[in-house]
């Protein structure tokens, strides 16, 4: 059975290096950060970021940091990984990380041979401690959250990918991270990965990130808060696609933030599909002339999911690009909150930035919000946004009835089709198969499901 | 030569779209194997009736009824209704981004049929009746309608039709937006799907289309009623005469 | 106040003799100590003979403004540079009149000269001058509102002459408490004006502001009240083209608008304080069943401008719509934007904003639309472009939007650009220079909001802003 570890309490604080074998660099950084940790308050709905959005019924006290660690690695894929695999089977590298189940780690040996590097987190500490000081060993930022600084204190799944100057790797690399509380025996645990992606000029990389929590949970409350960071170097390419689907008493907090340099580009897919609240913020710095990111997100919510999104652009640099497209769509009493800013400095003349959040509303008691923002300092730029929050179009269902669809069939083919030309943006077409099975799948359970009820509610 | 059934009966129809009366007592018989003309000034109703014909929600019949192969047709929903043999090709059909065309044609054709087509018999049929239309086979993997010409829309409504093989087909002005060559596809395609048993209802606002299509009759609508009937002789009387002709245009 | 502007009078047709005719000696003038105390609201209340309710809300006004914070949004810099204790709070009009022309600034004095303002008005704009009065030609206007029973009076005599119908309906639309600059006009106002229109009539000719103006009208902390009784309409402008010159730092207005079952009221304003006033308006507007309400706001002045003219809808079909447009030049920052909150069902809004910065100007749209859970069939839309015409400038959007309702339409769209290479190509290819191309380009971009003003304010925006193209506005 896993160890489990106190993740704070104000009388009885634990020590977040405690029985880990790290450099003493990584203790103290890990330590710096616990100490602001313990300094910050939780976000309000007022603070920015997190408008309309109440975290307060999740109480970090009572939870303790899952325990990943395994003294060897496994031989074998889990069994709940292998139709994810099978969808997505040509890959270059495999890492399996569940709690209480030693990781599984594959990654092809000609990639290996050019240097490439690709593992959990705990195996770089070990041995890649030159490679990832760089970004891990960095004195605790005084602007980090309340959540960042736990994940940055209290780390406990992850992983690092380094791919060296010039190599292209064109098939993805998996990652699959999942708790099975139950079978861990692990009540009230804090799933808190950090991911290290730095590609070195002009690679070409992508990474599949899926995050799992099995959804029929007897667990009050259990934490998943994540930190992915993304280094993307001159001319280099990274394209990111994280996936999570939790069960209802799943807490998430995501933050993820990419830096791109010169000619950079960054493509990135997020979907979110379960939990009791679930808060993503995606910043990506264009620091660099010429950097371009394509960021997509699509939520299909349903019951009393809750989903709070921020996404950030920042252009530093001239020539640079974004495109932002957010989609929600919204069952039952669902609700969402999406906010975007895009901020153009004064030197990111000809800027190209835009940024689309449509939003929409299935269910009769769902809600959504949307803050698209701009501040723009530079003249000679294309900036704009459109948000839209609404029903199905009826004119599309009567058209899909018309050719004998049922009113619930018809819904179902224009949700996806809402969600499918945003994941169109990701640039892995079976990626996009692999979400899109995932979104159909609750769709179709959830309506299942809704309508065994009503037919249970007419008896 | 025994009487064909009888698959359409429209009895003093009145219907209302946002309180406002546009139908006021439209009444109309089609048999199996006929070919109907519906003629008129914009704003007479036409597209109002195969609207109402196929079930659209904001279209409220608030008096007569539509009998469809001997049942009453209004409590049907839209999807009721195609599943039991009724096409409306829509005059500005909807696109539907995101939802490709090859998935939507699979679902309706399944949903028409009952039973799902093995996916290479589908594509063969498919490939024969989109070549015979002029379609391309990028087409398939395109959005519904999303970004379409006006004569693509209009195949695609056309190349539906084939598909599902109905019995009552209902065209909204199909010929309207479309070159010549475009028109002769898309009546060639209308052509094909004649026979003993099937029923066209063609709204039409010129006469152009029925240079390739003979009716076997012609109405002819005004504010919400059918105002005249005759033979397809009429299309041409219309044609050189105006809708002055039958009735001075209302006044606005 | 230009007199092109305000047809169907010409001042210079008066004659010059009016020039001097218009000095109206007040027996008494006040002046309020520096800083904000009861002492201060008690007197003024008392010189004004106010009934004793209105000094009490007035009082607990003051309490709120006390204690409540400044803003914690918007431009926080700026607005904590405000110093209260620093403000005279209520001035009489005859101690406004001790400015010296001299004291206009030079840029004010060539901008009334570029737009051909008469020179008692330019006075009169400058705060030279205390009283403008157009008496005369106002007075031909006020018997035909007399007799469809329209009640137009500045808010001070209004008190005194239709105590009740002010008691029932002042500050139930924005209460003191709504903000921090809603409690200190609340406290300390003074001017401004009441409109009542009884049911069923429609005032055919807008109701200016300045038929009636004075230095009270143009003050710091004007006041008005706007009932438009069932099945009404009234057309209010407030306002001019042309800079106001005010040497008081801060200017904080309190509009309320009742749009009572099935009323229109459109109100439009054109603000161009000098560039050193802060504004601080507060604008609501409530419209219940089937009543329409409409702002139509321009803001061209002051140093910072916060106005996000409101509309709560609260009776089914109601429709209300801001269209505004913002000039922010050289130190401006122009904040404004529009609320809509929909209560009821089928209720419309429709928000479109405009803003230009240039020289290092920033404009700011800042909207809302709150949609509250029942409130179905409800369709709003948005749309916010920004021109930025330099690489000093600076454009924002922080639109917000609240949905608690599933069966609603809500959309929003905006835009920030700079003026297009190939608009400005093609009208200098016919020869104008690019001066011109862009004053054209600049004025067709805010055409929508220019044609929904009455012509003369069209033409007057027009020329204005051809000045600012210039830089040539003080």
């Amino acid at each position: 059975m896993a160890e489990q570890k106190t993740v704070s309490t104000a009388t009885q604080v634990d020590d977040p290096t405690k029985r880990r074998e790290e450099p003493t660099w990584m203790k103290e950084a890990r330590l710096a950060s616990w100490e602001s940790y313990l300094s910050t308050q939780l976000p309000g709905i007022r603070d920015d970021g997190w408008h309309r959005t109440d975290i307060s019924g999740l109480n970090l006290a009572d939870l303790r940091a899952v325990d990943f660690h395994s003294p060897e690695a496994s031989a074998s894929v889990s069994p709940w990984v292998i139709p994810a695999l099978d969808s997505l089977s040509s890959h270059s590298g495999v890492l399996i990380q569940e709690a209480g189940t030693p990781a599984y780690l594959k990654l092809d040996s000609e990639l290996a041979d050019k240097g490439v590097v690709f593992c959990d987190i705990e195996t770089a500490l070990k041995t890649h401690g030159d490679k990832v000081r760089r970004y891990l060993g960095e004195p605790a930022d005084l602007n980090d959250d309340k959540f960042t600084n736990l994940i940055k204190s209290w780390f406990n799944c992850g992983l690092f990918l380094f791919v060296p100057p010039g190599v292209e790797i064109a098939n993805p690399l998996l990652s699959f991270t999942s708790v099975n509380y139950r079978s861990s025996g692990i009540a009230d645990g804090a799933v808190l990965p950090r991911l290290l992606v730095v590609a070195s000029e002009g690679s070409r990389v992508t990474l599949l990130h899926s995050v799992t929590a099995p959804l029929s949970q007897a667990v009050d409350t259990a934490l998943h808060a994540g930190l992915v960071d993304i280094h993307i170097e001159q001319a280099a390419h990274v394209s990111y696609l994280e996936l999570t689907e939790f069960g209802p008493a799943v807490y998430s907090v995501t933050n993820t933030r990419a830096w791109l340099n010169k000619d950079a580009s960054f493509t990135s897919l997020t979907a979110a599909l379960g939990g009791r609240l679930v808060k993503g913020e995606i910043s990506t710095y264009l620091n660099g002339q010429g950097a371009s990111a394509e960021v997509a997100g699509v939520v299909l919510g349903a019951d009393n999911e809750k989903y709070s999104f921020n996404t950030i652009e920042e252009h530093n640099a001239p020539d640079t690009r974004s495109n932002i497209h957010f989609r929600t769509a919204l069952k039952d009493s669902s609700t969402s909150i999406y906010q975007g800013i895009i901020r153009v400095d004064r030197e990111a003349q000809r800027t190209d930035a835009y940024q689309s959040n449509k939003n929409l509303l299935l269910g009769s008691g769902a809600k959504a919000d949307s803050i698209p923002k701009l501040e723009i300092l530079a003249d000679d730029v294309r900036c704009s946004h459109g948000a839209t929050v609404g029903p199905v179009d009826q004119e599309q269902v009567f058209y899909l009835m018309s050719r004998g669809l049922t009113a619930a069939e018809a819904e179902e083919l224009i949700v996806l089709g809402f969600f499918t030309t945003v994941m169109a943006k990701f640039d892995h077409k079976p990626a996009i198969a692999w979400v899109g099975s995932a979104i159909a799948s609750k769709l179709i359970a959830h309506d299942r499901d809704s309508r065994k009820q009503s037919a249970g509610e007419q008896k | 030569m025994t009487e064909k059934e009888e698959i359409l009966v429209i009895k003093d129809l009145h219907v209302r779209v946002d309180d406002k009366e546009i139908l006021k007592g439209v009444s109309l018989t089609v048999r199996r194997g006929e070919i109907h003309a519906l003629m008129g000034r914009n704003g007479s109703g036409k597209s109002t009736l195969s609207y109402t014909l196929m079930g659209h929600p904001r279209y409220k019949v608030t008096a007569g009824q539509i009998w469809y192969k001997g049942s009453d047709l209004t409590a049907l929903a839209a999807d009721e209704r195609s599943r039991s043999g009724i096409y409306l090709a829509f005059q500005y059909p909807v696109a539907i981004p995101g939802v490709s065309v090859s998935n939507f044609l699979r679902a309706a054709v399944k949903s028409r049929r009952g039973t799902d087509v093995p996916v290479k018999e589908f594509r063969k049929e498919l490939r024969n009746r989109m070549s015979s239309l002029n379609i391309k086979d990028d087409f398939l993997s395109r959005y519904i309608n999303d970004g379409f010409s006006g004569g693509e829309k209009k195949r695609l409504e056309i190349l539906q039709m084939e598909l599902l093989a109905p019995d009552l087909a209902v065209l909204d002005e199909t010929d309207s937006g479309l070159d010549i060559d475009a028109l002769k596809t898309v009546a060639s395609g209308i052509n094909s799907m004649t026979g003993p048993d099937v029923a066209i209802l063609l709204i039409t606002h010129y006469q152009r289309l029925l240079n390739y299509i003979t009716p076997d009759y012609v109405h002819v609508m005004q504010d919400g009623q059918i105002v005249m009937s005759g033979g397809s002789e009429l299309a041409h009387q219309l044609e050189a005469r105006g809708y002055d002709w039958v009735a001075p245009a209302p006044v606005v | 106040m230009a007199a092109e502007v305000t047809k169907p009078f010409d001042l210079r047709a008066v004659g010059d003799d009016y020039k001097y005719g218009f000095h109206d000696k007040e027996d008494y003038s006040f002046k309020s100590g520096k800083g904000l105390t009861a002492e201060i609201v008690n007197k003024l209340s008392a010189m004004k003979n106010e009934p004793e309710w209105m000094l009490k809300f007035r009082l607990r006004a003051l309490d709120i403004f006390l204690k409540k914070p400044m803003p914690t949004w918007g431009n926080t810099e700026l607005l904590n540079d405000i110093d209260f204790q620093n403000i005279h709070y209520f001035v009489r009009a005859t101690d406004r009149q001790e400015r010296d022309w001299n004291e206009v600034p030079e840029g004010i004095k060539r901008t009334f000269d570029r737009l051909g303002i008469p020179e008692a008005e330019r006075k009169f704009l400058a705060g030279v001058t205390a009283q403008y009065e157009s008496e005369v030609v106002y007075h031909s206007i006020r018997e035909d509102l007399e007799k469809q029973g329209v009640i137009f009076l500045d808010m001070d005599t209004a008190l005194k002459e239709h105590e009740d119908i002010i008691r029932e309906h002042f500050g139930t639309i924005i209460p003191p408490a709504d903000n921090k600059f809603a409690a200190l006009n609340s406290a300390v106002w003074s001017g401004g004006s009441f409109v009542w229109v009884p049911a069923g009539v429609r005032v055919e000719i807008p109701l200016q502001a300045y038929f009636r103006i004075n230095t009270e009208n143009m003050g710091q902390f004007e006041r008005t009240l706007i009932i438009a009784e069932p099945g009404s309409y009234v057309h209010y402008i407030e306002g001019c083209t042309a800079p106001v010159y005010s040497s008081d730092s801060l200017h904080s207005a309190v509009v309320e608008l009742i749009a009572k079952p099935g009323a229109h009221i459109r109100y439009t304003t054109i603000q161009n304080w000098s560039k050193n006033v802060y504004n601080l308006v507060t604008k609501r507007a409530v419209a219940h069943e089937d009543a329409r309400v409409e702002w139509v706001d321009g803001n061209l002045g002051s140093k910072l401008t916060m106005k996000y003219p409101s509309i709560f809808l609260v009776g089914p079909r109601a429709h209300g719509e801001v269209l505004s447009i913002a000039f922010a030049g050289s130190s401006q920052h122009q904040d404004a934007g529009a609320k809509m909150v929909h209560v009821a069902p089928d209720t419309t809004s429709i928000i479109v904003s405009k803003s230009i910065s240039k020289d290092g100007g920033r404009a700011s749209y800042r909207g809302l639309i709150k949609v509250y859970p029942q409130a179905t069939g409800v369709k709003s839309s948005v749309r916010c472009d920004a021109l930025l015409l330099d690489e000093k400038s600076r454009s924002d959007t922080y639109p917000t939007m609240e949905i608690d309702e599933s069966k609603v339409t809500i959309e929003h769209e905006a835009t920030v650009s700079k003026v297009g290479e190939e608009q400005l190509f093609y009208l200098m290819s016919r020869g104008l220079t690019q001066a011109e191309a862009i004053t054209m380009i600049v004025n067709g971009f805010l055409e929508p909001f220019t044609k929904e003003l009455p012509l003369e304010y069209a033409v007057e925006l027009n020329r204005l802003i051809a000045l600012e193209m210039e830089g040539s506005v003080g």
